[in-house]
């Protein structure tokens, strides 16, 4: 650190790190959520649904998947990635990396958005359940013709939420080598004492976490027709 | 059409079982428009949830269009469901569709194709005439477009019977009114049974054939509207009908005399009050001053009450009091003397 500080001099020495690290972040997080999603929701529709209230009453199934989805959801973070390590080397074959983080953010991020989910169809009217009911409605046809589509704009608001948790949690991957922007704040920002790239990284995640949240919001706000 | 058969339903709720119907029999018949009527509570939204199983009677059995309900598996009774349209309150309209995708939600889920969705959703809309709001979202209709576009949806699958449950409750008179103009057209057109809760008897004057009137979930009174009407026996049909001519309180106007007595009156038909009135007066020497009237019509025979005052010597005013309750009339005496 004896020469003086220049832009050039930093976009060189640290450009293409940064680079990577923006696109492990973006992988893990997009790759995390397509995932959460896939598990997540049928996870909040089934929540949602065996309550005694739902279409599908059934109160052992909700208990065992409430108390499924509360367990993993009380495991700190880091616990969890570190725990899952025999897992994600079952799956992948290696438990280092952002493929390694993946698994671990899928496993945080499931029962999360289920939660959300579950809240979302919660909010469902009664009385619209009632009237599909009413017209012969499956139990099936309950939560895709009515559940799903009129949860819509909620749905889109907590996959956002979703998203902008799995950023700040894709922060901790480096924990086993995941890379992306947290890992690198940390070893160069933090380690190193370089506070022109913790500053970079940071804005850097202030930057996409506004963006996503702008979108979401505009996605939803469209699908509300109130 | 309907027949409900000593239906029993108990709710089990935290604090107790909470009875909710006690023994229902009701036998409805094809095309007719029958009300049922009650305070809140009284049980009225639990019968008619009764009628097409969305609540299960703990007893008794429910048979629609020759089909005994509570004896079919969930598969055959959604089927039988589908057969029987149900207009809500609150609407229940889905937010994120429009009034045609509202319109075509029960024959989409009936499987209907495509093609012969739009034709009859577009049938339906104009059967009541609501052709213009097609593409509005309900957020964009007025109270009553909304019950017109449930009226649509609840009609789409050619439903025998329609179920009603205080389909009118939320708008006011004159949406009302327009509403169930549309009801009985419907209904006379398509010979459609009727089955329709409301807590307002000026719903049942309005359109209803014949009447049951619900008291803590039992029937204590039904018959032709024009029956109940003349002939009230219990006490919350007549409680019904004082407030649906005039209202539950005397005007604030009214100072009554210390020697009245003040009653209510109730006719029907062409027995007409005022000679009644008039002999009485002459009979007995009594001064018989009009406080408040209304007639009005229900199944084309007029229909009405009179608040009376009667004053005069006591002995004049009880006589006349005796006098009116020999004729074909329903007098009630209002305590206004503690």
């Amino acid at each position: 650190m004896t020469e003086s500080w220049t832009l050039a001099g930093f976009a060189r020495e640290i450009g293409p790190a940064l680079f990577t690290a923006t696109g492990q972040t973006l992988f893990m997080v997009a790759l995390s959520t397509v995932l959460a999603v896939l598990f997540g929701l049928p996870l909040g529709v089934a929540l949602t649904v065996t309550d005694p209230n739902g279409v599908l009453p059934s109160p052992r199934v909700g208990r065992v998947l409430g108390a499924v989805v509360n367990t993993v959801r009380s495991v700190p973070f880091i616990i969890l990635l570190v725990a899952l390590i025999p897992v994600t080397r079952a799956i992948l074959g290696t438990s280092i990396g952002s493929g390694a983080a993946v698994v671990g953010l899928t496993v945080a991020a499931t029962p999360f958005l289920a939660r959300l989910v579950e809240s979302n169809l919660r909010e469902v009217d009664r009385g619209v359940i009632e009237m599909a009911l009413s017209m012969g409605a499956t139990p099936m046809q309950v939560v895709t013709r009515v559940l799903l589509p009129e949860a819509l704009p909620g749905l889109v608001s907590s996959l956002t939420v979703l998203v902008v948790n799995l950023i700040a949690y894709s922060a901790m991957a480096g924990a086993v080598g995941g890379g992306g922007l947290g890992q690198l704040a940390i070893n160069y920002g933090y380690y190193r004492f370089r506070s022109d790239v913790m500053l970079t990284t940071v804005i850097l995640l202030i930057i996409i976490v506004q963006l996503l949240q702008y979108a979401g919001d505009r996605a939803s706000r469209a699908l509300t027709k109130k | 059409m309907i027949t409900l058969t000593d239906v029993c339903k108990t709710y089990r709720t935290p604090a107790g079982p909470a009875p909710a119907l006690n023994r229902v029999t009701l036998n409805i018949a094809a095309g007719e428009i029958f009300g049922i009527i009650g305070l809140s509570g009284a049980g009225k939204s639990t019968l008619v949830r009764c009628i097409n199983l969305l609540e299960r009677p703990d007893q008794g059995t429910v048979t629609v269009d020759g089909k005994e309900l509570t004896a079919l598996s969930q598969a055959e009774l959604r089927a039988e469901r589908s057969k029987i349209g149900m207009i809500f309150q609150q609407f229940n309209l889905l937010a994120t569709r429009t009034a045609t995708e509202n319109v075509a939600f029960p024959l989409e889920l009936a499987g209907v194709p495509r093609v012969e969705i739009a034709r009859r959703v577009g049938e339906l809309l104009e059967l009541v005439g609501l052709s213009d709001k097609a593409g509005s979202y309900p957020a964009q209709l007025s109270g009553g477009q909304k019950q017109r576009v449930g009226i649509a949806r609840a009609l789409a699958n050619r439903p025998k019977v329609l179920l009603s449950d205080e389909a009118t409750s939320a708008l006011d008179p004159q949406t009302t009114r327009s509403i169930l103009t549309l009801v009985k057209d419907i209904s006379s057109r398509l010979g459609l049974t009727v089955v329709l809760i409301t807590h307002e008897m000026d719903v049942i004057r309005q359109i209803c054939d014949r009447v049951a009137v619900l008291e803590d979930g039992g029937v204590v009174e039904q018959g032709p509207v024009i029956d109940v009407f003349s002939r009230p026996q219990s006490v919350t049909t007549r409680a019904f009908l004082r407030d649906l001519l005039a209202g539950a309180d005397l005007p604030d106007w009214f100072t009554p005399a210390p020697d009245g007595k003040v009653v209510h009156v109730t006719f029907v038909g062409p027995a007409a009050v005022e000679p009644v009135i008039a002999r009485m007066v002459q009979l007995h020497g009594v001064h018989a001053n009009i406080i408040r009237g209304n007639i009005d019509r229900i199944s084309g025979q007029p229909f009405g009450v009179l608040t009376l005052e009667l004053r005069g010597a006591p002995a004049g005013v009880a006589a006349a009091h005796d006098y009116l309750l020999k004729q074909e009339l329903v007098v009630e005496e209002v305590r206004v003397h503690d």
